[in-house]
């Protein structure tokens, strides 16, 4: 009973995020989510942007950012590239806040 | 930190240990989906929701201990610690919205249909790029924690098992 109370928490949570953000999103999605499901949008709105993504004709809905569009996003390259930014990240703020320790000029670390 | 130091027998964390190290490996592979394929992604990623509810139920006594103290006198790190996990918490859960409702396998499977859009799509990469550094900076925080565990659960085991035969024949030279 403990860990189902738990449980229920932790999707509250969720719930409170994903409410604000259908709210919070002014777009075609989340206004035609509240008016039940709207059409597949095929074609970019005029005032969508349209700076990183191409209008591809193949996968309009996707704008092009579909496997095989102009998106090389998210390949093996992608685990590594992921995997160096947080090994830096993790050398930088671990080993930094390790030394500033050391120096003692940050007393709360 | 100190908290989890002080609730954790050894086997909890060594369930942490493993739980961690499932959801980092995990996390990692699902953002790169073009490397799996898009099924695999969504399965994968589902599996990781599972798991990433476990583990905030095996550190729900820190939650609770931090959340009554926020306002109080609680150590700087341990405040930074939990705006961190707040953060991730929403990131992560934006993630799973917007890649339920860009969802191709497991929703359909389902027998819906949810209205294609790009702003979930791109939120979703977006988010998820966000997700990297944001995770990257909670294991810094945790990272001599995770350094004493890999020594303790990873890799004295192996140097265990490497190191046993040689052990027992100096012993037997040693009695004979
Ligand atoms: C929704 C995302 C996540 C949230 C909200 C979250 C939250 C937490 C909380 C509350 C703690 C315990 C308190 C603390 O000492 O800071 C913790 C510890 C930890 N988390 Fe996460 N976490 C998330 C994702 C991850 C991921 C993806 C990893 C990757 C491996 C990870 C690795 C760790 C580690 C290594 C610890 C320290 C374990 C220990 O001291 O026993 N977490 N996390
Ligand atoms: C931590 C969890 C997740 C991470 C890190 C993640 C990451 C990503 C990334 C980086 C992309 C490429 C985005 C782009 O190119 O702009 C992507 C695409 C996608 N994701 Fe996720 N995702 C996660 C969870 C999910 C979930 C739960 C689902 C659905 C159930 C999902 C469904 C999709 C779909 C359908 C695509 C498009 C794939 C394609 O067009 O080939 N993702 N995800």
């Amino acid at each position: 009973m403990k860990l189902l109370g738990r449980i229920v928490i932790i999707a509250l949570a969720a719930a409170l995020v994903i409410g604000s953000l259908v709210t919070f999103v002014p777009n075609s999605a989340a206004t035609g989510f509240a008016a039940g499901r709207p059409e597949r949008q095929l074609t970019l709105e005029a005032d969508q942007p349209t700076t990183e993504q191409s209008t591809s004709a193949a996968r309009p809905e996707f704008a092009g950012r579909e496997r095989g569009g102009d998106h090389h996003e998210g390949g093996f390259g992608h685990i590594i590239r992921n995997a160096a930014i947080m090994a830096i990240i993790i050398a930088l703020v671990a080993f930094g806040m390790r030394w500033l320790r050391r120096r003692r000029d940050v007393v709360w670390l | 930190m100190q908290t989890a130091t002080k609730l954790k027998t050894g086997n909890r964390s060594k369930t942490n240990y493993i739980v961690d190290l499932v959801i980092g490996m995990s996390f990692l592979i699902a953002t790169a989906p073009n490397a799996t394929g898009e099924p695999i992604h969504e399965w994968l990623s589902m599996g990781l929701l599972v798991m990433i509810v476990v583990h905030l139920l095996l550190h729900w006594q820190w939650i609770v201990a931090i959340t009554k103290k926020l306002f109080g006198n609680v150590a700087w790190q341990q405040r930074i610690n939990y705006m961190l996990n707040i953060g991730l918490f929403i990131d992560l859960t934006i993630i799973m919205f917007t890649g339920v409702m860009i969802s191709k396998t497991v929703v359909p499977l389902l027998g819906l249909e949810l209205p294609s859009n790009m702003t979930w799509r791109s939120l979703h990469g977006l988010a998820s790029n966000i997700g990297v550094v944001l995770i990257g900076l909670h294991l810094a925080l945790h990272w001599d924690w995770i350094v004493r565990s890999s020594k303790r659960y990873l890799i004295q085991p192996i140097a265990k098992r490497l190191h046993k035969p040689t052990n027992q024949l100096a012993t037997k030279e040693q009695s004979s």
